[in-house]
């Protein structure tokens, strides 16, 4: 029993850093159709700067993070502009966009593993604070584990905050529901569409940081599968919804861990996708989705 | 010595342009998400492999009784898994082929359980070389006849039709479901066959020969190509592969690793300039009489 | 009796779209189906072509029961229909959207495809003269190498048209054929139809808004509205009906 505790914990610690990454690609994908490949390298570039705060300039914890979660979302909104704005102007099919996000992922990674960048090898990650381990009956808790959650909660409570209550966040929903009628109010589409690459950045870095500090080591390529399994965690819960995407992510994070515990390590990855395919094919529009109609 | 690289380059290249050939029918021509692709290929490699390995003393014969066992056996598999999946919508059957490919590939790193020939993560090795120049470029005829000929027939105008409106293509008479079944499972096949010429070329076979970065790299050759165009595919293809190569050899060894940093903003500036690929939807010389 | 509806009944959610429809139509007949925006018409199309399934009820054509076959399966049965907001294949030639519509008819299999045997050969050949001679008789000769997309809208509802006369169908159902088209493009609409009846021995059922159209085309008139039939009768019967009068508010009388 306190092992299934304990496993569940750890899942609930995997699925928070899912849901942070989750959180952007469904808000991506909400606003502009696209599916975005590169989010998971964002999480990467996260916990890099993250390293570098940490490391070189011997930053506070929390100071890192949020610098982290600022220099990635600077980095996204300059990608959008570069790469996909041109794009959606010109009406491209969305395969395109997809490719170019595509492009620019093996961009991010291949860059990032050059000798005079980071460097191709895993990096060892430091421990900003000490790690106290609490006992709750048989249970042990690390404070890893406590900074993660609150981390986490706190990111996502503000992020409620920002959609549910702010006059952006209204903007925000609204160039989600239909970009041209937003535009017809005076919305400036485009400047939505950057904020909202910036806001899941920003969490993607916070998750990346807060990876780093949880499983110790880093790598270029690292943002690859949690970065899918993210994305599967957003259209399980619902693609397009943020209660969705944290929803999904907890679920996932759960059951990869325990697949791991209980059954074997080696199915791990395979896991998120067998539920992935079930889900498609039971209930496509996700856990929290409602279904799309057809008008003819 | 560099003539048999070029050859065995050349081969190569003609089992990716079967592989995304099929893809370009699958995405293309019918409009099915599949990013599930190179899974397909892993497929009919493996099997192919298993089959002339286990009966390696009758030499070419089970080679071309393996190749096309192997494709059929792929034609069954996409047809039975597009039962269920072809009745997703676009994106969603994107991620449905994305999550199969990604469980092919797991499956394909733990098959040393049972098969241990198969070699799981390690890898299939001792893989006798039957593929040669005149076998791979042969076999790309073959498959540029049968589709081309398939293409300009009811069966490439029902694709089309679908992929324009299908609401409208129903009211035409065609069976949309069947027909796109048919296309993905034939395309499907045309990888497992390109997967089993692969695995007699290079005679080592490992599972992220076939991972979704694999699948990715086929998407990328057919949209580059130009979607729905069969001469778009095939030069595509082509350039894809003595472009990566061509890049290995050109570049001074210090700077190799920038082959793969230079290769997608190569590919990002593609799409800004040039969105509809090499050839949009046209076709040229004799594969141009479409219907 | 070529087309009997018997109760037909679909909701959509807490909508009733279409309520306790029943409808006999003879073969030969030309019959109007009218009616206030929303009343149901075009429902009632989609339910007889497949593309929608009635909740509850029976549609029985040429004495077979078509009420849960699909979409493809009914044109091949002799049923065609045309879309109130034309569904051409906008990014193929006029002459591909016609020979698609022969599609289902050519009885080859994809392996003489593959080989191009003697039977695909001819049965090609056949099939593309049989298109141009379908161009050649709506007078789109011309235009068999223009994109769809960039015909004059009225040469547009032609193709439309004539591309569900080219599934060979014993019923057409016409959804709001002259929807956007000037007086002078409406009443050649009408003498197209009146050809494509005789022509092809057809039996029609149409909606349409203009009364110009309706009056002057249908033998039978049926008036639907909130999804039930409120009238039915001959022209001259439906204009002096006050429950049509209602329906209308007198709204389409200014199109006399």
């Amino acid at each position: 029993m306190t092992y299934f505790l304990q496993q569940l914990l750890n899942g609930f610690q995997l699925g928070s850093v899912y849901a942070l990454i989750s959180l952007g690609y469904t808000m991506i994908y909400g606003i502009i159709r696209l599916i975005n490949f590169a989010h998971g390298d964002i999480f990467m570039l996260g916990a890099y700067f993250g390293f570098y705060f940490l490391t070189r300039l011997k930053l506070n914890f929390l100071l890192a993070i949020l610098f982290s979660m600022i220099l990635c979302a600077i980095i996204n909104i300059i990608i959008e502009k570069l790469a996909y704005a041109p794009l959606r102007k010109r009406n491209v099919p969305r395969i395109n966009l997809l490719i170019t996000a595509i492009g620019v992922s093996f961009f991010l990674e291949n860059f990032t593993s050059l000798k005079i960048i980071f460097g191709p090898d895993y990096q060892p990650y430091p421990r900003p604070f000490k790690i106290i381990t609490f006992n709750l009956g048989n249970l042990t808790i690390s404070s890893i584990q406590i900074i993660v959650f609150l981390i986490t909660l706190f990111l996502l409570l503000l992020l409620e905050y920002i959609v549910k209550k702010t006059k952006i966040g209204l903007a925000m929903r609204a160039v989600a529901y239909d970009k041209e009628t937003a535009s017809l109010m005076g919305i400036n589409v485009d400047n939505i569409i950057s904020l909202t690459f910036a806001i899941g950045a920003a969490l993607a870095g916070a998750g990346g940081v807060l990876y780093g500090i949880c499983y110790p080591q880093i790598h270029p390529f690292m943002g690859v599968m949690p970065g899918l399994k993210a994305f599967v965690a957003a259209v399980l819960g619902g693609i397009g919804l943020i209660s969705g995407a944290v929803l999904g992510s907890f679920i996932i994070g759960i059951v990869e861990v325990f697949t791991a515990a209980f059954i074997s390590s080696t199915f791990r990855d395979a896991i998120a996708f067998a539920i992935l395919i079930i889900v498609l094919l039971t209930r496509p529009q996700g856990l929290l989705g409602k279904e799309e109609g057809i008008k003819l | 010595m560099i003539n048999l690289y070029l050859i065995k380059i050349f081969s190569y290249a003609c089992c990716i342009t079967i592989s995304a050939l099929g893809l370009n029918l699958i995405y293309g021509y019918t409009g099915l998400f599949s990013l599930g692709h190179a899974a397909f290929m892993g497929m009919g490699a493996y099997l192919s492999a298993l089959i002339t390995k286990s009966f390696c003393q009758y030499g070419y014969l089970v080679y071309f009784l393996a190749v096309i066992f192997s494709t059929i056996f792929t034609f069954l598999i996409s047809y039975l898994i597009a039962i269920p999946i072809l009745k997703l919508k676009s994106d969603y059957l994107g991620i449905a082929t994305l999550g199969f490919g990604i469980i092919v590939k797991v499956l394909l790193d733990n098959s040393d359980r049972i098969f241990p020939q198969m070699g799981g993560s390690r890898g299939m090795l001792g893989i006798s070389n039957f593929t040669n120049l005149p076998i791979a470029f042969f076999s790309l005829i073959f498959v540029i006849i049968i589709m081309k000929n398939l293409i300009s027939s009811k069966f490439g105008r029902s694709l089309l039709a679908i992929k324009e409106d299908e609401n409208a293509a129903y009211a035409l008479g065609i069976n949309v479901y069947k027909q796109r079944m048919l296309s993905f499972a034939l395309g499907c096949a045309f990888a497992g066959f390109s997967g089993a010429l692969y695995a007699h070329l290079y005679c080592f076979l490992h599972p992220s020969n076939f991972d979704f970065l694999r699948s990715i790299d086929l998407m990328l050759i057919i949209v580059l190509g130009g979607l729905g165009s069969m001469s778009g595919t095939i030069i595509a293809a082509f350039l894809w592969v003595f472009i990566l190569e061509g890049l290995r050899i050109i570049l001074p060894q210090a700077i190799l690793d920038w082959r793969l940093v230079i290769y997608p903003l190569l590919l990002i500036l593609l799409m800004l300039l040039r969105p509809q690929g090499l050839f949009g939807n046209k076709e040229i010389l004799w594969l141009k009489e479409k219907i | 009796m070529l087309l009997k509806i018997e109760n037909l009944n679909k909701s959509f959610g807490g909508l009733r779209a279409v309520k306790d429809f029943n409808l006999v139509i003879r073969e030969g007949e030309l019959c109007g189906l009218i009616g206030p925006n929303g009343a149901g018409k075009t429902t009632v199309f989609n339910l007889i072509t497949g593309f929608y399934k009635p909740d509850s009820g029976k549609i029985i054509f040429n004495n077979q029961d078509i009420t849960n076959l699909l979409p493809h399966e009914i044109v091949r049965l002799g049923i065609s229909r045309t879309f109130q907001n034309i569904r051409l294949f906008n990014n193929l030639t006029v002459f591909e959207n016609i020979i698609f519509a022969f599609n289902y008819q050519l009885d080859y299999s994809n392996i003489s495809s593959i080989f191009r045997t003697k039977n695909f050969r001819e049965k090609e050949r056949v099939a593309k003269e049989k298109a141009y001679q379908f161009l050649k008789l709506f007078d789109l000769e011309k235009r068999a190498s223009l994109l769809a997309k960039n015909l004059p809208y009225g040469e547009m509802r032609k193709l439309e048209i004539a591309r569900a006369l080219a599934l060979n169908p014993k019923l057409l159902l016409l959804d709001e054929p002259s929807c956007g088209m000037t007086i002078n493009e409406t009443l050649a609409l009408m003498d197209l139809i009146k050809f494509i009846k005789e022509k092809f021995n057809l039996t029609i059922l149409i909606i349409e808004h203009q009364m110009r159209v309706i009056m002057g085309l249908c033998e039978r008139i049926v008036v639907m509205d909130f999804g039930e039939i409120i009238a039915e009768g001959s022209p001259k019967e439906i204009q002096n009906n006050p429950k049509v009068i209602a329906a209308y508010l007198g709204r389409e009388y200014a199109y006399h």
